[in-house]
This record gives structure tokens, sequence and C-alpha cells, in this order.
């Protein structure tokens, strides 16, 4: 199991500033978007399921695997800019 | 970073002086600038001020990826496009955008082009401040591709 930080932004700033979640090695995003909105309840299901992860320079696709290096990571609710 | 492509995430005033020397160009006739401001009326609701939230490195790698995709598209533009991070007040300035080209009709379209792409692509959020004292986060688009 590894330890991954997932820092809030936007709308997922009313839970706080970010979630601490045990997650197996290999993990893909779409796993770990679910354990997010099962930590979360399911009320946020669609603005999970609406959202991206992400580190510091790249969006992650849902079929991607978490690798050693991911101990942190951005959660990316739908963006208005401007 | 290439010099005909300035993006800036900032905390202090965004300032169209500033934008519009960052393109300034011998060989350009035409200068477009696009400013965004808070306003004070949202669906019926009163606001009175705008707090962006902004994933910055994300963001700043976004901005240049978009006037990227510009310089492509019109061969040899300069841009120049600044974002806000923070909280601002009705009437001032949220994004800012400035463009160069040879001529005026490249000009309007490559801004046009920066400032939907950041409407859609760029991760910043907007929490608006009502004058009643409640907030919202607003809606947006999603990133999932």
């Amino acid at each position: 199991m590894a330890t991954i930080y997932i820092k809030y932004f936007g709308a997922f700033r009313n839970m706080g500033t970010g979630i601490a979640l045990e997650i197996p090695e290999g993990t893909t995003v779409a796993a770990i978007k679910k354990a997010l909105w099962q930590a979360l309840g399911a009320e946020h299901r669609q603005l999970v399921e609406d959202s991206v992860l992400a580190n510091d320079t790249t969006i992650l696709s849902n079929d991607a695997t978490l690798n050693t290096d991911s101990s942190t990571l951005v959660i990316l609710p739908p963006v208005c800019g401007g | 970073m290439p010099s005909h492509i300035s993006v800036h995430i900032l905390q202090e005033p965004l300032a169209v002086g500033a934008a519009m020397e960052a393109v300034r160009d011998p060989g350009h006739g035409a200068i477009d600038l696009f400013v965004g401001v808070v306003r004070n009326l949202h669906v019926g609701k009163q606001v009175s001020g705008i707090t962006y939230d902004v994933h910055k490195p994300l963001a700043l790698c976004t901005m240049h990826a978009i006037c990227e995709e510009g310089t492509t598209k019109w061969h040899g533009s300069r841009f120049y496009v600044a974002h806000y991070h923070g909280s601002l007040a009705v009437g001032e300035i949220s994004v800012l955008i400035a463009v160069s080209t040879p001529h005026r009709a490249d000009c309007f379209e490559a801004c046009r082009y920066v400032i939907e792409a950041i409407k859609t692509r760029l991760p910043v959020w907007k929490q608006e401040h009502y004058l009643d004292g409640k907030s919202a986060w607003l809606p947006g688009h999603s990133l999932n591709g």
C-alpha cells in the first residue's frame, strides 16, 4: 500500500485542504477517484467524476496507474477561468 | 520560454501598459487587448467580488501551450497573458490578454482564440461573493478528455 495526498482546488476547498488515501501500488487513476468519492461521500461522486487528477505539469488519464513518484496529486474540478 | 510568449499568474494588479509593451513589435501593425473584469451581477445575484483559485504550475504550462498553438495558427504573432490569483472587487481586472500581429484580422482572431481556450482549459476556479454575505464556487468546464 502507498499513501497519496490529494490536494483540493475550487469547490473541493469546501471540504478542507486535501485528503490522504491508502492506495495499493499500481492503482489506476479511475480507482483513486472512486476511493476519493467513497471517502467524501456519495453526494460528491458527480463532482469527483467530472474532475481530473493531475501533478504539477500533467493531467492524468483515468487509465494511468499510480507510480512511486506520485505521492502528491491534485484534484481539479471543472474550470471557469477568465 | 520564447520571447514572443509571456505568461503570468499574478497576485498584484494586472497592468494593461505592461501587456501592450510585451507584444509590441516594429513589424506588427495591430495590437489587440482583452481585459476581463469582475462584474456586479451573475444569474440575478448581486456580486461584491470574486476569489480566483489557481493551480499555478499547471496554469502556466496551459497558458504557454495555448499561446504556442496561437503562434502556429498565426505565424509570427506575439502573446501576453496574465491571470489574477486571489480576491478581486467588482470592476477589477481578472484576466489580461495582449496579442500583436502584422494585420488586424489575425489579431482579433488570435486574441479571441486565447480567451476562449482560457475559459475551457485553464485550471482556475471562481468563488463568487454576494452582497447577501453568501459565497459559491461556480460550475465550469470539465478537463476530462
